[in-house]
């Protein structure tokens, strides 16, 4: 958390999750680069260079975005979401050999700037077909620097999770930026269909896990049942919520968990405070609410992480009447304790 | 509901068997993906021309300065039947993405006027498909000797020595810049490397219009005004895009130079006509 970021950065896991992409990327280049001089030998090494770290780049790009709605879907995925920051980071080193190499091969050495002439050598920006998609590639690696530079837990407590979530957002924009890159540039002149069919198929991977992500989270977060009584709304059976975990509401705009645990059941706001993780996604261990995404942990009573951290969340006021629980939807202040609902009768 | 042991956060030092299993299958779809991938992107590429540049070597070529309409160097390579010297053109082209000229008037700063001088070059080759131009990558010093002509071996001078006039042509095919085109970089034409050939045409490189038949043969073309006046400014935002030009076409030696008077794009682009229906729609 955002005291112990260094600390507790380096265990088991995310070594074997480092090797694991080195190793992925490293089996990419090798055989990129080894077919490529075998089967085109007329082919020079800066191509080479440019083609194989582009299409790894954005291949990476593809696995990064389909690892958030696939954790939505089944929580089993999680663990490749606990280091993706790592994967990100990797994908812009690899994207800035392209991006880099790119702009040396084709606007160095020339009679202006390397980045005058990237924005200005085609300046048919009116037609489609001319559009100069090279300065899509440029935006999109700024972006993509922008990400990797405060990727850190540093940047994101000095920034507030607020902006450096939009800032992280960011990634839908490249990969839009990236998307128009390919179709006007390189797939105007490399017309094989079987290329076309593989963006095709990456981009329904990644529409397609967003959508269902979303559908799926709709439904399982519940509305209320009836009216309000009292500024309470009746949500659900206390039998619907397993021990430890929670039910997650939309009442109002609000996102909200609802956690049963030891007779008790507590609401606090649903969005952790580190990345926006979905706390009611999460488990309670040790008495703490445990984001499933990173393991940033709250208090379920007050929303407040365990000293000596100091992150907090919005809270809610809880009741149970018999065995049904009944939720105020308007938040108390982050940090604001909250008498649970005891389990009445059991 | 979730069983108990069917959570697991990163910092825990190991996770259940369920979500083990989940995570070490979607690392081996990534295995199996990943090689797949990389060997069908590269399998299915359009191929690259046998362009060669000769990149690091140095060649020595010893012939006649020829700076109009384009610079050239017109090397002696054999001779015919009846005892007629046989010519071939090397065309010269600067260090980078840069012209000849700048170095051929550094040369001439220094030694005086050096059209239809013979002269001693070094420079990195650069040919294809019976095209080759030589780039002076030594710039100043890749001028290693001159000498006046001997009239014995030598046609005598004139302005359109080994040119002769083709008539007037209506051609079609891409703007490209010799330099790459002809092998410094693979692809050396087409949309990706439209904005390299930009470049190299604005740092003076003279324009070369490759034209392709039905069975794939090309030929080039220099492309120059109709006085021979460089275009190069003029003609850029055509560069990379299909074109039809028309001239007067005469060959030099093995080269043919287009003096042209008119350079049409041709018609609109597929991808333009498709976003106009669907903007219609
Ligand atoms: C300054 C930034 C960039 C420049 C100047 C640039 C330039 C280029 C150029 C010239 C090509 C065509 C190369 C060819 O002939 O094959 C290309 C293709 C491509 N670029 Fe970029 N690019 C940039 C950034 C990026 C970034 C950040 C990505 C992210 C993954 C990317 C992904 C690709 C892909 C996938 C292709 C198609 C494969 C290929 O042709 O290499 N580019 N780019
Ligand atoms: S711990 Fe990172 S989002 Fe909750």
């Amino acid at each position: 958390m955002a005291l112990n970021y260094l600390p507790v950065s380096w265990n088991g896991q995310k070594k074997l999750y480092d090797w694991t992409i080195a190793g992925l990327a490293t089996v990419y280049l090798v055989i990129f680069c080894g077919l490529q001089a075998v089967l085109f030998p007329d082919v020079t090494a800066e191509t080479i260079i440019i083609r194989a770290t582009s299409t790894l780049a954005f291949l990476m790009l593809h696995v990064i975005l389909i690892i958030g709605p696939l954790c939505r879907l089944s929580t089993r995925f999680l663990p490749l979401l606990y280091n993706r920051r790592h994967l990100g980071v990797s994908m812009f080193l690899v994207a800035s050999v392209h991006g880099i190499f790119s702009v040396i091969q084709f606007h160095s050495r020339g009679n202006v700037d390397p980045l005058v002439s990237l924005f200005t050598s085609e300046p048919g920006y009116e037609h489609l077909s001319q559009f100069p998609f090279q300065t899509l590639g440029f935006f999109a690696l700024l972006i993509l620097f922008l990400m990797a530079a405060t990727s850190h837990d540093f940047w994101l407590k000095n920034l507030s999770p607020r902006v450096w979530k939009t800032l992280h957002m960011g990634v839908y924009v490249v990969y839009g930026l990236l998307v128009m890159h390919v179709l006007l540039g390189v797939l105007q002149q490399e017309t094989a269909t079987v290329y076309t069919v593989v963006l095709g198929i990456g981009m329904a991977l990644v529409i397609g896990l967003h959508l269902a992500a979303a559908i799926v989270s709709q439904r399982t977060d519940s509305r209320p049942l009836g009216q309000a009584m009292d500024g309470f709304v009746e949500v659900c059976d206390v039998h619907e919520i397993a021990e430890n975990r929670a039910k997650t509401l939309m009442i109002n705009g609000q996102n909200i968990a609802l956690f049963r645990y030891d007779g008790k059941v507590s609401a606090i706001n649903n969005q952790c405070r580190h990345q926006n993780g979905p706390l009611g996604e999460g488990k309670i261990i040790d008495g703490c609410i445990t984001c499933p995404w990173h393991g940033y942990q709250y208090l379920p009573h007050n929303g407040q992480s365990p000293p000596p951290f100091t992150e907090k969340v919005e809270t809610y006021a809880v009741k149970c009447i018999s065995t049904r629980v009944w939720v105020d939807p308007t938040p108390a202040p982050p940090g604001t304790p909250q008498t649970p609902a005891l389990l009445n009768g059991q | 509901m979730k069983p108990e042991d069917d959570f697991y956060i990163g910092w825990q030092s190991d996770a259940p068997l369920s979500i083990r299993k989940v995570v070490w299958r979607a690392v081996i779809a990534l295995a199996l993906i990943v090689p797949i991938l990389a060997g069908l992107l590269v399998w299915q590429q359009r191929g690259f021309s046998g362009a060669v540049f000769e990149y690091g070597t140095l060649t020595t070529l010893e012939g006649e300065l020829i700076r109009t309409p384009v610079p050239f160097l017109r090397v002696p390579v054999k001779q015919t039947a009846d005892n007629a010297p046989l010519f071939e053109r090397v065309l010269l082209i600067g260090f980078n993405k840069r012209g000849a000229d700048s170095t051929l008037n550094a040369w001439e700063r220094k030694y005086g006027p050096l059209t239809n001088k013979r002269l001693k070059v070094r420079g990195t080759l650069i040919y294809h498909d019976g095209k080759a131009a030589l780039e002076l990558t030594e710039e100043a010093d890749a001028l290693i000797d001159v000498s006046g002509i001997k009239p014995s071996s030598i046609p005598p001078v004139s302005s359109t020595l080994g040119q002769s006039s083709l008539g007037i042509v209506r051609l079609t095919g891409e703007i490209t810049d010799p330099k790459c085109m002809l092998g410094v970089m693979k692809p050396g034409q087409g949309r990706p490397h439209r904005s390299c050939a930009v470049r190299c045409i604005a740092g003076g490189i003279p324009p070369l219009l490759a034209v392709q038949n039905r069975s794939g043969q090309r030929n080039y073309y220099l492309v120059v005004g109709p006085m021979g006046e460089p275009l190069n400014a003029s003609i850029l935002i055509n560069v990379g895009r299909s074109v039809e030009l028309r001239g007067r076409l005469e060959q030099a030696d093995n080269w043919l130079i287009l003096y042209t008077d008119s350079v049409q794009p041709l018609a609109q682009a597929p991808l333009d006509r498709s976003m106009q229906v669907a903007m219609c729609w």
